[in-house]
């Protein structure tokens, strides 16, 4: 069955439909990874979005138990070269297509995705809508929402049992911006609080230190947040981790924006820009630090186009990073500790 | 970190001859470094005994030695250049043992030269088995249960305690030499035997099997910082059991899940720092269990490899390039990504396509050797290929070999339904995997077998198969068509499978150029994408290009500027090779010099010439009719150069000429007045020139009445053919009758060429550049043996050493004869035979030849470079190039050969081709060079000690006055019955030694016991075969020295007598040819 992609800007890039059948509209992102599609497609920081894939082949391995990154499906679509026909490893248990039927992603294959790559390469991230229903580019681009009015959830139920451990003795809140469950497999037993906990009611908690979590859509919408933050600094250690270290530079005064393309893909090296020491990343942002909130320094920057990637207050104890290290444990991208 | 200014002057030892399992991927690895490092300001010097080489050309390094890759000799470079560090990862195994050596040995502490790259510790670490298991134990990961046996006892020993199937790793070898898979006692006993002997160290592995595991490799390098990156994963769709270098390896890896992957690379990254490798890269290759994802370390390799080449080439990412620069204290951060131009070595390439590497094989070239795949490798050169989809790219790597296929089947070429349709053939053809398992893929999924019976027989993972699986389902929909009915969709679509027209002119039941012409009248047609390290991220400065039917974005950067394309010549093979790679090579660097862009276009990962920077732009394609048609017409060069990259580009010459291709310099009709034997014929009789006594043949009946006026022997072959395919000396009708019936197909239009056999002819190669009207002569070679043995595994040497002025006069004019009236633009090789005072013409090639580079590195003058400067329209009076140069001093050029591969096979040369390489020796004195050539082809000729000489009848005579030279020097010697009469006649003392069967201890006891250090057997023909064939092949397994023809123990001794006079030194290159 025919499924198609109009971009924002009238671009059309027409294909075949697997997965899930509808219409959805959302943040077009080009990622440049080759594996990697499930914990993606679950991360709840793709909220929202309608994830490209350069690399050729998708679906391969199937869909397993261990690749979740929350719950279920956040990513809206998913757009390839080839979904691929077969599934072939032990782990496997089920193939991708069944996978995002079951929940509702919506999937475009067919597509020269690099040439979709180059075009966001060269014209910046963009909103863009697909369907498997409505053919019609111009009818599509009507129902193509303003920005701001793209809806997602941004929890992730699991977080719900993580609250739930008793007698825990864990001295990590997590504010929760949609955390995948690699972040909270590196916090075992900490509280997660929602978004829009008040500062005073986390602080209640006793912490030693607040976690503001990954999560999706755009960190400049979420002043609130901004403000009760900044009333843990100084209280507490605080670490903001993609997104929400976005929340914690504004929180510190600093500005953030939207970059031209992100980075999403994981082979992004990140290095301490005196010594030149580094290690490669997985990352997943749309959203990068402008300017640097005083009396912070830049840890890390990305050494391809020098965009800020860790800063951390003098004292040591406000910490962000725009990136997640690829863990030890073998998960894709590890939540951080930055003790 | 900055680089290191401690460090003035670096020694690079590199590879050597092309062999199977280190062929010209050292050559590029070699040539990046050379490159790199003087880019940084170093003084470089380089060893190599290879003159087909780039980077033995006089620019690449300061210093060129082409000397013996032998410890006598490097410490004699050490001791005239005093460098600072010697670069020993960058050489293949060749290399790295060298340097774990000379470390051992203390000539490196000797001059106070410090090892960079890897340090010996680390090579310890990687290379003693011991040491790795020790290494691997330490950050806790699993090794395949082994032990290490320095004795065949111990070994068999450790092997009943593992239990069978076993697999037996000698170490230090290169390629897995000597590996081998034993399922029994016996089996067990021998491979230990064999094992023992071919490792330096004499220690074998004996290890637990992991046959039928997914192999999966990574190349990782680590800087000074301990910045740590994974270039590539990779993934052997053979699993384990076949060798890595055998297997079709695809990039990245396609069947592992995120977590197995990342858990890999973070393995290879503790793996990197254990070892203990800082500044340098390394192969690492996992057994994963398909069953149940366990994982175990295989082995590694610290240095640049066939893998690291494959997986440079295959991401855009540099790999000896940035290696070399890490090893002089540089770190990932600080050196830029060439292919970006904006973003920086420290990062992990990523791609946007599916490439897929293919092997290709040379068993028609040994037909007794044993055809299955083990872990010993046993392929001569691969094609690599890059497509939009695992399809897309495999049928355009199986098309890129060359083998007359046009993708996986449906070409017209497959075995007969009978054949492809038994299903018990289908099953051992999956089960022992040889060279065209791929090809039974697809039978065995037309024959109805599931995805997982055919990973059940194979242990190729399912997905895999599935995609052979979809293209058979295009192939049998596609089939259903005549061409001016097939659907613009369907056509599109098996285009986007990697189709070529050939398959779909045979499903369609049309033509290739009738399916080419109708799709461009339907505009399907492919577009290029990039390889670009970055999967479009970044826009690139110098990606290159691939082709794909996948064409939303069509990245085609050609320009409108003057540009010439140079077709290269695709995938090793026995008689065409690195030396053909060179003249391409230097055709782009001619190209640009001259103010063209040069367009490079060929298949080959291993090469100079598909290295990103070589030329203009780059086309990563098959050498096929239509993919170099479609690059042509985007391209719209003033022309095509198709005499350098061998026979490849040649036989493309006339299908390209009618599509109405300018081709540049000689003509598409000289060329085939060249290969056609009427019009060759009629040409020298004009010139009054002479040849053989000829006729040709469709039928044994035919062959009969040519012979016979001919008269015996006689020389057959095929037309058009390489390398002396199918060419042997037939001595008498019987022999004839059986070549006839069993060895070939003839045909009207290809019939068997019949020639008078010069016997003890002496036979010349002469080599020459012609602008058409004016011709030099790049130099004459006179063969060391005599005429019958093919030319390409023949020693040479220039100048020229028997030959009379009045003969060589003769050559001359001849050559200029031929060239002129070939009107001959470019390069031209002539094979002539002298016999007596007669000169014969044996053979005309209007094309670069095998010999151009030697003949370069022997007289000091870029041949390839003027040819093409020639082609563009200069003339040689305007270049200057008007005399011909006969240097001082002799050059030797010897033939490598593969034997040592293929245990059981004679080793005795004919008019057909089997060397893989070619070794040069240079020096003052023609004995001395032809014995460094000697020593540098690996033959081990011992100055003292016992000789054995078992002649043919024929030779009989004139070995006496051999042995009694041999004996004047001090050697014992030794012979079989026939052969010690004649010599004790001659007042020779000779040791009697019992022939095969006849006695204890024989011929082959004295050979396995080291006794005997040189063997002299020429072959007595068919009688004694199989007893000559038993010792020349258990001397080879045996490393003793063996010759089998009567000139080259002449050459031999006289080169011995030399060398006891005047000993061996070293020269540069740049010392040679001073200007």
């Amino acid at each position: 069955m025919k499924a198609i992609l109009v971009l924002e800007d009238g671009k059309v890039f027409a294909g075949r439909s697997f997965g899930a059948e509808g219409e959805k509209a959302g943040e077009v992102i080009f990622n440049t990874q080759i594996i990697g599609y499930q914990e993606l497609l679950t991360d709840p920081a793709s909220a929202g979005q309608i994830i490209s894939f350069g690399y050729p082949h998708i679906g391969n391995y199937g869909v397993n138990g261990r690749l979740f990154e929350s719950d279920t499906a956040h990513a809206l679509a998913l757009v390839v070269k080839e979904y691929s026909r077969i599934y072939s490893n032990w782990q496997a248990t089920g193939p991708l297509d069944e996978f995002m039927k079951q929940r509702g992603v919506i999937g475009i294959e067919e597509i020269d995705t690099r040439a979709l790559t180059l075009h966001i390469r060269e014209h910046g991230e963009m909103k863009g809508i697909v369907s498997t229903r409505d053919f019609d580019s111009a009818s599509l681009l009507k129902k193509l929402p303003a920005q701001g009015e793209i809806k997602f959830e941004i929890r992730n139920p699991k977080s719900e049992t993580n609250q739930k451990i008793p007698n825990s003795k864990s001295k990590t809140v997590i504010i929760n911006l949609g955390a995948n469950n690699s972040t909270l497999a590196k916090y075992p037993g900490a509280v997660v609080v929602s978004a829009g906990t008040k500062a005073e009611k986390i602080l209640g908690l006793n912490p030693e230190e607040v976690v503001i979590s990954s999560g999706p859509g755009d960190p400049r919408e979420l002043a609130g947040l901004v403000e009760e933050v900044r009333k843990l600094i100084g209280e507490v250690r605080v670490y903001g981790i993609q997104n929400g270290a976005c929340v914690l530079a504004q929180a510190l005064g600093g500005t953030v924006g939207r970059m031209k393309v992100g980075h999403h893909g994981m082979n992004h090296p990140v290095v301490d820009p005196k010594s030149g020491k580094g290690e490669i990343s997985v990352q997943n942002h749309s959203y990068g630090i402008e300017k640097l909130p005083a009396g912070a320094k830049t840890v890390h920057v990305n050494l391809n186009d020098k965009t800020i990637e860790k800063f951390q207050t003098k004292d040591g104890r406000c910490v962000g990073t725009l990136y997640f290290p690829i863990d030890e444990r073998s998960k894709l991208a590890s939540g951080y500790r930055y003790v | 970190m900055p680089k290191r200014t401690d460090l003035k002057k670096i020694l690079i030892i590199s590879s050597g001859p092309i062999v199977i399992g280190q062929a010209c991927e050292f050559d590029y690895s070699g040539s990046q470094a050379c490159k790199a490092l003087r880019e940084e300001g170093y003084e470089t010097v380089l060893v190599n005994s290879n003159p087909a080489t780039i980077m033995t050309d006089p620019g690449m390094a300061d210093r060129t030695y082409i000397e013996p890759l032998d410890p006598e000799f490097i410490e004699k470079i050490i001791a005239k250049e005093r460098p600072d560090a010697l670069l020993p990862t960058l050489g293949g195994q060749t290399g790295l043992n060298m340097g774990f050596f000379l470390s051992r040995a203390g000539i490196l502490q000797k001059y106070g030269v410090e090892v960079i790259g890897a340090d010996a510790r680390a090579i310890e670490r990687a290379e003693s088995r011991e040491k790795f298991k020790e290494t691997m134990a330490s950050i806790g990961l699993a090794v395949p249960e082994s032990g290490i046996a320095t004795s065949v006892e111990a070994g068999m020993a450790l092997g009943e305690k593992i239990g069978f199937p076993l697999i037996l790793r000698p170490a230090f070898t290169m390629g897995g030499q000597g590996g081998a898979c034993v399922y029994n006692v016996e089996e067990l006993k021998k491979g230990l035997e064999y094992g023992l002997e071919v490792s330096p160290l004499h220690q074998v592995l004996v290890e637990q099997s992991v046959l039928g595991w997914k192999e999966v490799e990574f190349e990782v390098i680590r800087d000074c910082k301990d910045n740590v990156i994974i270039v590539t994963s990779m993934e052997n769709i053979d699993p384990m059991g076949v060798h890595t270098g055998d297997s079709i390896v695809v990039a990245p890896a396609q069947t592992c899940t995120t977590e197995e992957l990342v858990d890999l690379e973070n393995w290879s990254k503790k793996i990197i720092r254990a070892v203990g490798i800082s500044g340098g890269g390394t192969n690492i290759q996992f057994g994963v269990n398909p069953a149940d994802g366990r994982v175990v370390i295989i082995e590694i390799n610290p240095r640049v490899s066939r893998s690291s080449a494959l997986a440079s080439k295959a991401t855009g990412f540099p790999i000896a390039r940035i290696a070399a620069k890490l090893a002089v204290g540089l770190s990932l951060d600080e050196i830029v990504n060439q292919v970006t131009g904006k973003t920086y070595a420290f990062f992990e390439p990523t791609v946007d396509y599916a490439v897929f590497k293919v092997c290709r094989f040379a068993f028609e070239k040994f037909p007794d050797a044993d055809p299955i795949l083990t872990t010993s490798m046993k392929a001569v050169g691969e094609a690599m290929s890059i497509g939009r989809n695992y399809k897309e790219s495999l049928q355009k790597g199986i098309r890129s070999l060359e083998y007359r296929r046009y993708g996986i089947g449906a070409d017209g070429r497959d075995v007969p339904a009978e054949v492809s349709g038994d299903k018990e053939l289908i099953k051992q053809k999956l089960v022992y995997p040889q060279a065209d398992r791929i090809f039974w893929l697809r039978y065995a999924v037309k024959a109805g077998l599931t995805d997982q019976e055919i990973f059940e027989l194979s242990k190729i993972d399912p997905w895999f198969v599935h995609q052979v699986r979809e293209i058979v389902d295009l192939e049998e929909r596609v089939a259903k068509y005549k061409l001016a009915e097939l659907p613009d969709e369907l056509l599109k679509e098996a285009k986007g499978l990697g189709f070529s027209d050939r398959q779909v002119a045979w499903l369609t039941k049309s033509d290739e150029v009738a399916v080419y012409e109708h799709r461009h009248k339907r505009g399907i047609v492919p577009g290029y994408k990039l390889v670009d390290t970055c999967g479009g991220e970044f826009d690139p400065q110098q990606p290159y290009f691939y082709s794909t039917y996948d064409n939303g974005s069509d990245e085609c950067r050609a320009t409108d500027k003057k540009k010439v394309i140079v077709l290269g010549g695709g995938p090793n093979r026995i008689g065409q090779g690195i030396e053909f790679d060179y003249c391409c090579c230097h055709a782009s660097y001619a190209l640009k010099e001259e103010g063209y862009e040069a367009i490079m276009v060929n298949s080959n990962p291993e090469t100079v010439s598909t290295d990103f920077d070589t030329s203009t732009r780059l086309y990563f394609e098959p050498l096929t009719r239509e993919d170099v048609l479609h690059i042509v017409e985007r391209e719209k060069p003033a022309g095509v150069i198709i005499q350098f990259g061998g026979q490849t580009p040649l036989n493309l010459s006339e299908q390209l000429a009618d599509a109405g291709v300018p081709i540049l310099g000689t003509s598409v009709d000289s060329i085939d007045i060249a290969e056609d034997r009427k019009r060759f014929k009629a040409l020298l009789k004009k010139l009054k020139l002479t040849q053989p006594a000829n006729g040709t043949a469709t039928s044994f009946i035919e062959a009969r009445k040519a012979a016979k006026k001919i008269g015996y022997p006689v020389v057959v072959r095929p037309s058009y053919v390489l390398g002396g395919r199918a060419m042997v000396i037939v001595y008498d009708e019987n022999d004839l009758q059986e070549y006839m019936e069993k060895a070939v197909i003839a045909s009207p239009d290809r019939p068997i060429l019949i020639d008078k056999f010069l016997e003890d002819a002496i036979e010349i190669d002469v080599d020459c550049v012609s602008d058409g009207k004016q011709t030099v002569i790049c130099g004459i070679m006179e063969h060391i043996e005599e005429a019958g043995i093919h030319s390409g595994d023949s020693a040479c040497a220039l100048p020229t050493f028997s030959l009379s002025k009045a003969i060589l006069e003769e050559i001359r004019q001849a050559t200029f004869a031929m060239a002129r009236e070939l009107k001959v633009k470019g390069l031209m090789n002539v094979q002539y035979a002298v016999k007596g005072s007669t000169l014969y013409v044996l053979e005309v090639n209007p094309r670069a030849s095998r010999t151009v580079p030697f003949v370069s590195k022997a007289t000091g003058v870029p041949w390839a470079k003027i040819a093409t400067q020639i082609m563009l329209g200069h003339s040689l009076k305007k270049l200057g190039v008007e005399k011909e140069v006969i240097p001082k001093h002799f050059s030797v050029k010897e033939a490598v050969f593969p034997f040592n591969r293929f245990p059981g096979v004679d080793p005795t040369l004919g008019p057909e081709m089997k060397s893989t390489g070619e070794v040069m020796g240079a020096d003052a004195d023609l004995g001395v060079a032809y014995m460094k050539a000697q020593i540098a082809a690996g033959q081990k000729v011992p100055l003292s000690g016992k000789v054995f000489i078992s002649v043919n009848d024929r030779d009989k005579r004139a070995i006496t006055d051999i042995a009694k030279r041999f004996e004047t020097l001090g050697y014992e010697l030794f012979a079989t019955g026939g052969t010690a009469d004649v010599l004790r006649k001659n007042d020779l003392e000779v040791t009697e030694v019992a022939k095969l069967g006849e006695g204890r201890p024989d011929v082959l006891d004295l050979i396995k016991n080291g006794e005997i250090k040189l063997i002299i057997n020429t072959p007595g023909g068919k009688k004694t075969k199989v007893d000559e064939t038993k010792i020349r092949s258990g001397a080879i397994m045996h490393q003793v020295a063996i010759i089998t023809t009567l000139s080259g123990a002449r050459a031999t001794i006289n080169g011995l007598e030399a060398v006891k006079k005047k000993g061996f030194g070293v020269k540069a290159l740049q010392d040679y040819h001073q200007r």
